[in-house]
C-alpha cells in the first residue's frame, strides 16, 4: 500500500515540488508500478554474485595533472565575480 | 547525382573517393531533404549550422590530395542526450533546454576525428526515459512508416531520421531497447554492443549499469563501420572493457554454420502477425546450412528488475539538475535553497518524475533490499541463464517487439502496460550481451523487426549471423516520403 | 553523576595533499589561491555526461594510511553514493565508501596506540571533498549564496574511531600522533589551511550523544570538546537532560551551538558506484605498498634510540615534527654526533620554532637555517674552538644572516681563548674583584664555578673553560 502521504514524501526526497493534481495522479500510477515491482519479493536473497566488473589498482589512472578547464560562465545563467550565484541557506 | 539520400553510408564514402560526388553535394540534399520532410518526421531538434562548413573545408582537402579520415562524408544524427561541444544538448527536457555542453563525448570525438560530419541532435524520450518518442518536451516524433504511429523509444529520432533517409547513419543509447524498439518500428537495423564496448563518457547518464551508445543504419554494413570507430577502450570510462582497444569487425558475407535458439516465451507472448513472421525467418535461415531449435528462458523477474535498477540509478542521476552550473534563466536570489531545487526539478516531464520517485522508493534503506538487492539477484540468475544458453547454441532469436507499432497517444495510460512492451530487449541489457534488431517484414505496413543476440563480446558472430539474414531476408523497401 | 565516564569518538577528514590530481579527474589536487571556479573541468563540476576516473594513487595512499592505522584491508573494495542534495555538491550526491554486501571501504578494525592508551578505528574509507559555499555578510541574512567548486573532487581520507577516548587531552595526543604518521607518509600536510576537518561524538555516562560537526582544525579540538563537556555536565548537574543533537564549533566566540536547521534523519539511499569497477587490492599489490611506504614515526623513534643513543624523549620530541627528524638526520650525515645536534635542535632551534607565528612555519624556510649549519656548529664545539655559549650567540646570528658558524666566528673573532697568559689575567682580574668569594673558597665548593663564570664574562665567553677552571683552581690552591 503506498499513501498518498508516502508520494509526497518521494516527492520531497525527489525534490519535486508537484501540484496536488499531479500528487494525485502519480500515486495511482505509482502505486501500480510499485505494485508491479514488489513481484521480487519471492526472489530469495541467498548467494549474490559480487559486482562482475572488476580492475586492479594499475588499471586507474596516473596522478598525473591534465588541464581541461570548464568555463563554467558559458553554462551558468547567474554568476557573481565568478562564483555561482545559488540560492540562500536559511 | 539526386537522391544522394538514399545511399548507404559504404557508398557514400567510395563515392566521394571516387569523385562522383562532393561532400557539399551530399550535405545540401540531406539538409534540403531534412527541410522537405521534418515537419512530418519531427525527428530533429537541432540542425548543426556547422556542418556544411565542415562538408567544405573536408572537400577542399580532398581537392588538394590531402588526407582525409575514414568515414569522411558520412552525416551521422545523434541522440540529443549525447554531448556535443558548442551544439545544444537538450535531452528532450526544459532542465536542459539551453544546455550547450563545453565538452564532446567520447564517441563523437572518434567520430569527428574520422571526420564524420555530424549533421544533427535527434528527438527522444525525455532523459531517454520511454519506450515511444512520445514524452520529450519536444513532442513525438513520427513514424516514417505512417506517421499516425510511434516511432518507439527512446532513440526514435535516431531510428526515424535514418529511416526517413535524412542521415547516413544515427547513434542511439539503448538502456533497456531504446535502440532496437524505434529500430524495430522504424524498419531499420539497430545494435546494443556488449556492456563496455562503447564508451559511455558524454552520455548523459540515466541508468549506468545498463546502457550503451549504439548505431543505427539501413545497413548491416554501415553498422560495423561506425562500430569500428566508437567502440574500444577509453580512459574516461572506467567502465570500458580493456580487451581491444582499436576495433577490427568485419562485414563479410562469410556463411558459417550456426546454431540458433528461439527463446519460446517470448514469440508466445507476440502479435500473431509477428510470431508468424519470426518462424518464417527461421524457415530462411535454415535453409542456409544452420539449426534452429527452442530454448525456454524464464524472464518473468526481468522487466521488474529491469526498472527497479532503472529508476533508482535514474534517481541518483538526475539529482544533479538544479539549475546552478547550467540550466534556464531562473534568477536563486531570494529562494531557500530547497525550495529552489524543487520548483526547478518540476518542470521535468510526467514519466521522468514518476520514475526519480520510484527510484527513490526502492534505495530507501527499509527498502533497499526488498527491491535493488533482489533486482540484482535477478540479474545474476538471469547472467546464469543466459550462459547456459550460450553452451547450448551460439545466436538466441525473438521478436525485438511483442506489438506492431501503435498510435501516437494510444498507451498512454497504463504505465505497466507500457513498461511490458520492454519485455523482450531488457536481458540484453540486464546481461551486458550485445543485440541487434534487423529488418524482417511487416503488418499492414508496418514493421517488424528480429533480434538476435550473442554471448558478451562475440559482436563479430553477430555482425556475421546479421549479414547473412540480412541477405536472404531481402527487406528492400523505404518509406513514402 | 558529575564523575561519570566521558566517552568520546571522532571521525576526521583529510586532504590527500600528498597528491597532484583530484580523486576522479586530472584537475590540480591543490586548489588553494585559485580564482574561484578557475579549477575545475566537467567531471568535477558534475556536467551532464562526465564519469569518474579513479586516481591510482589516492588508492595508494588511503592504503597506507590503512595500515599505519593498523587496519584489516580487504581483497576488495568499492565505491558507493551518498546521496543528498547540497548546493556545494555538483552531482547532488557524493562518491564516497559505505560497508555493505562484503564490499566496503579501504579499511577496518584497526588500533592506534598514542601516549599511554590506544583508540580503535572502526574504519578507513576514500571520498570526494564537495566544494564550498561563501557568503557576502553573514550567512543569516544573505539573499544568495555563492558557491565555488575549485575544491569538489578533492580527495579525503576519513577516519573514524569507536568512542574510546575518556576526555579531550587523550584526543589531542592522539591527533598528534595522525598528524606525526601522516605527515611521515607523506599524505597529508596538515598545515595547510582546510586540509584537516574533525567532527566529534560526546556522550558522558547513560546520556545522549551529541555531534560536533566541522571543527577546522586538530588544535580547535580540544577546545570544542573541553567546552561541550563542560556544558553536558553542567546540565547533568542541575539534571537536565542532555538532548541528542548535532552541535556547530563556532571558533570565534569558542562556543558549541546548536545547529539552526532541523535536521532530519538523513536517508542517504546508498547504492554501488556503477561507473567505477570493484579494485581489487591482490596481496601483491598491498605487500608492494608496504614495502614502499615511509617509514612511521614509531619506528622511527625507536631507531633514533637504538642507533643514536637518545633518550625516548628527545627521540620523541624530534618525531613530532617530521622536518625535525629529517633535518637531524640530514645533519648527522655531515657530522656524526647525534646526542650533541639532537641538543641543539631540541633545545634551542624547538624555541624559535614555537615563537614563530605562521602554522606554515619551516625551519628551512623561515629561519634560514639548515642541517649543515647544525653540523658544523656541533663539530665546532665538540673539537672545543668555540664554548658553548659563544656557539649560543653564534646560533642566533646564523638564523638572522644563514651565514655557516665558521664564517661568523672568523669574522667576529670569537674564538675560544687557550692563550694562558690573556687567561690568567682574566682569572687575576676575578680574584680581584671576588675577594669576599676567594676568603669563602675552601668551605664553599660552588666559588668555583662562580669564579669561572666571572673568567667567562671577562672575556665575553671566549676563555676555554678547562684551562681557565685549571688556572681558577691553581690559583685557589696557592692562595689558601
Amino acid at each position: 500500500m503506498v499513501t498518498i502521504e508516502h508520494v509526497k514524501h518521494l516527492a520531497w526526497l525527489s525534490r519535486l515540488d508537484l501540484t496536488n493534481d499531479e500528487i494525485e495522479r502519480y500515486h495511482i500510477e505509482i502505486e501500480k508500478i510499485i505494485g508491479y515491482l514488489d513481484r521480487l519479493d519471492s526472489i530469495s536473497l541467498s548467494d549474490i554474485e559480487p559486482r562482475h566488473y572488476e580492475r586492479r589498482v594499475s588499471e586507474f589512472r596516473d596522478d598525473i595533472i591534465y588541464d581541461n578547464q570548464t568555463d563554467l560562465s558559458k553554462t551558468t545563467k547567474y554568476s557573481k565575480e565568478g562564483y555561482v550565484k545559488g540560492p540562500r541557506m536559511r | 547525382m539526386s537522391k544522394l539520400f538514399t545511399l548507404s553510408a559504404e557508398q557514400i564514402i567510395s563515392g566521394v573517393r571516387n569523385r562522383e560526388f562532393t561532400i557539399e553535394d551530399y550535405i545540401i540534399q540531406l539538409l534540403e531533404r531534412i527541410n522537405d520532410i521534418d515537419d512530418k518526421i519531427k525527428a530533429f531538434i537541432t540542425i548543426n549550422d556547422e556542418a556544411l562548413n565542415t562538408a567544405r573545408k573536408l572537400d577542399k582537402k580532398i581537392k588538394s590530395q590531402e588526407a582525409v579520415g575514414s568515414l569522411a562524408g558520412i552525416a551521422v544524427g545523434l541522440k540529443d542526450n549525447i554531448c556535443t561541444k558548442d551544439i545544444k544538448t537538450t535531452c528532450a527536457s526544459k532542465l536542459l533546454q539551453e544546455y550547450i555542453p563545453p565538452y564532446d563525448a567520447t564517441v563523437v570525438r572518434r567520430l569527428k576525428e574520422r571526420d564524420a560530419i555530424i549533421i544533427g541532435k535527434v528527438n527522444l524520450d525525455e532523459f531517454a526515459m520511454g519506450s515511444t518518442t512520445e514524452f520529450g518536451s519536444y513532442g513525438p516524433s513520427h513514424n516514417p512508416w505512417n506517421p499516425d504511429y510511434v516511432v518507439g523509444g527512446s532513440s526514435g529520432g535516431s531510428a526515424a531520421s535514418v529511416a526517413a533517409l535524412e542521415c547516413t547513419v544515427s547513434l542511439g543509447s539503448d538502456t533497456g531497447g531504446s535502440i532496437r524498439c524505434p529500430a524495430s518500428f522504424c524498419s531499420v537495423v539497430g545494435l546494443k554492443p556488449t556492456y563496455g564496448l562503447v564508451s559511455r563518457f558524454g552520455l548523459v547518464s540515466y541508468s549506468n549499469s545498463l546502457e550503451q551508445i549504439g548505431p543505427l543504419g539501413r545497413t548491416v554494413s554501415d553498422i560495423v563501420m561506425i562500430m569500428n570507430v566508437i567502440a574500444g577502450f577509453d580512459e574516461n570510462d572506467n567502465t570500458t572493457r580493456n580487451e581491444i582497444k582499436t576495433p577490427e569487425f568485419v562485414a563479410s558475407d562469410v556463411k558459417r554454420p550456426v546454431r540458433y535458439g528461439l527463446i519460446k516465451e517470448l514469440v508466445e507472448a507476440s502479435d500473431p502477425a509477428i510470431s508468424k513472421l519470426v518462424y518464417s525467418s527461421l524457415d530462411l535461415l535454415s535453409s542456409n546450412d544452420c539449426k534452429w531449435e527452442e530454448v525456454s528462458l524464464n524472464s518473468d523477474y526481468a522487466l521488474a528488475s529491469y526498472y527497479t535498477i532503472a529508476m533508482a540509478e535514474a534517481s541518483s542521476n538526475l539529482a544533479r539538475y538544479d539549475n546552478l552550473r547550467y540550466g534556464f534563466d531562473f534568477d536563486p536570489e531570494g529562494y531557500e535553497w530547497n525550495s529552489y531545487f524543487s520548483k526547478i526539478r518540476n518542470n521535468f516531464g510526467d514519466e521522468v518524475k514518476r520514475r526519480i520517485m520510484i527510484g527513490s522508493h526502492v534505495l530507501l534503506s527499509g527498502y533497499y533490499a526488498k527491491y535493488y538487492l533482489k533486482a540484482q539477484k535477478v540479474r545474476s540468475i538471469l547472467r546464469h541463464e543466459v550462459k547456459k544458453l550460450f553452451k547450448q547454441v551460439d545466436v538466441l532469436i525473438s521478436p525485438t517487439m511483442p506489438v506492431l507499432p501503435f498510435k501516437i497517444g494510444e498507451n498512454i495510460d497504463d504505465p505497466v502496460k507500457r513498461y511490458l512492451i520492454d519485455t523482450n530487449t531488457v536481458v540484453a541489457n540486464l546481461v551486458g550481451t550485445p543485440a541487434i534488431s534487423l529488418p524482417a517484414g511487416f503488418s499492414d505496413n508496418l514493421p517488424i523487426g528480429l533480434q538476435l543476440m550473442t554471448d558478451e563480446m562475440q559482436e563479430q558472430l553477430l555482425f556475421d549471423v546479421s549479414k547473412m539474414y540480412e541477405s536472404v531476408a531481402s527487406i528492400k523497401r523505404r518509406p513514402d516520403l | 553523576m558529575m564523575d561519570e565516564q566521558v566517552n568520546i569518538g571522532i571521525e576526521i577528514h583529510c586532504q590527500l595533499t600528498g597528491l597532484q590530481t583530484k580523486l576522479f579527474c586530472k584537475c590540480k589536487g591543490d586548489y588553494r589561491n585559485e580564482l574561484p571556479n578557475k579549477n575545475i573541468c566537467p567531471i568535477c563540476s558534475g556536467q551532464p555526461g562526465s564519469m569518474p576516473q579513479l586516481n591510482g594513487k589516492a588508492v595508494d595512499h588511503s592504503c597506507m594510511i590503512a595500515f599505519a592505522m593498523n587496519c584489516i584491508i580487504p581483497p576488495r573494495m568499492g565505491f558507493y553514493r551518498k546521496n543528498y542534495f547540497y548546493p556545494d555538491l555538483p552531482k547532488n550526491y557524493q562518491i564516497s565508501q559505505y560497508d555493505s554486501g562484503g564490499i566496503g571501504s579501504v579499511g577496518y578494525s584497526g588500533k592506534l596506540h598514542y601516549g599511554g592508551g590506544f583508540a580503535r578505528v572502526r574504519r578507513v574509507q576514500l571520498e570526494e571533498d564537495p566544494g564550498r559555499l561563501v557568503y557576502e555578510g553573514d550567512m543569516d541574512t544573505s539573499f544568495y549564496t555563492l558557491i565555488d567548486y575549485n575544491r569538489a573532487g578533492t580527495a579525503l581520507v576519513e577516519i573514524v574511531t569507536e568512542p574510546d577516548f575518556k576526555d579531550a587531552g587523550e584526543v589531542r595526543t592522539f591527533l598528534n600522533k595522525l598528524t606525526s604518521i601522516l605527515e611521515h607518509l607523506g599524505v597529508c600536510n596538515t598545515k595547510l589551511e582546510g586540509s584537516v576537518r574533525c567532527d566529534a561524538n560526546i556522550s558522558i555516562g547513560s546520556g545522549k550523544r551529541v555531534e560536533i560537526k566541522n571543527v577546522g582544525s586538530f588544535r580547535e579540538v580540544e577546545k570544542a570538546l573541553n567546552f561541550e563537556i563542560t556544558r553536558q555536565k553542567s546540565l547533568s548537574s542541575h539534571s537536565i537532560e542532555v538532548k541528542s543533537e548535532t552541535r556547530h564549533w563556532d571558533s570565534e566566540r569558542k562556543v558549541t551551538k546548536q545547529s539552526r536547521a532541523k535536521e532530519e534523519e538523513q536517508d542517504y539511499k546508498y547504492f554501488p558506484e556503477p561507473d567505477i569497477p570493484i579494485i581489487l587490492l591482490s596481496e601483491e599489490y598491498l605487500s608492494s605498498i608496504q614495502q614502499k611506504m615511509p617509514e612511521l614515526p614509531d619506528k622511527r623513534r625507536n631507531r633514533f634510540v637504538a642507533d643514536f643513543q637518545l633518550s625516548d624523549h628527545v627521540a620523541q620530541v624530534l618525531i613530532n615534527n617530521k622536518e625535525m627528524a629529517d633535518f637531524f638526520e640530514a645533519a648527522v650525515q655531515i657530522y656524526y654526533s647525534p646526542k650533541e645536534i639532537a641538543n641543539w635542535l631540541v633545545s634551542d632551534l624547538m624555541s624559535f620554532i614555537g615563537n614563530s607565528k605562521t602554522e606554515e612555519s619551516s625551519i628551512a624556510l623561515d629561519l634560514r637555517i639548515g642541517p649543515k649549519h647544525i653540523a658544523e656548529l656541533a663539530r665546532l664545539v665538540d673539537e672545543n674552538i668555540i664554548s658553548r655559549h659563544t656557539a649560543k650567540l653564534t646560533l642566533s646570528k646564523i638564523m638572522r644572516t644563514g651565514q655557516m658558524p665558521s664564517q661568523i666566528i672568523r669574522e667576529s673573532d670569537s674564538s675560544k681563548i687557550h692563550d694562558e697568559r690573556i687567561l690568567l689575567k682574566a682569572v687575576e682580574d676575578a680574584f680581584e674583584s671576588e675577594k669576599a668569594a676567594v676568603i669563602d673558597a675552601s668551605s664553599n665548593p660552588g666559588v668555583v664555578n662562580f669564579l669561572l663564570g666571572r673568567v667567562l664574562k671577562l672575556t665575553q665567553g671566549r676563555a676555554d673553560p678547562q684551562i681557565a677552571l685549571a688556572l681558577i683552581k691553581n690559583k685557589l690552591r696557592k692562595t689558601t
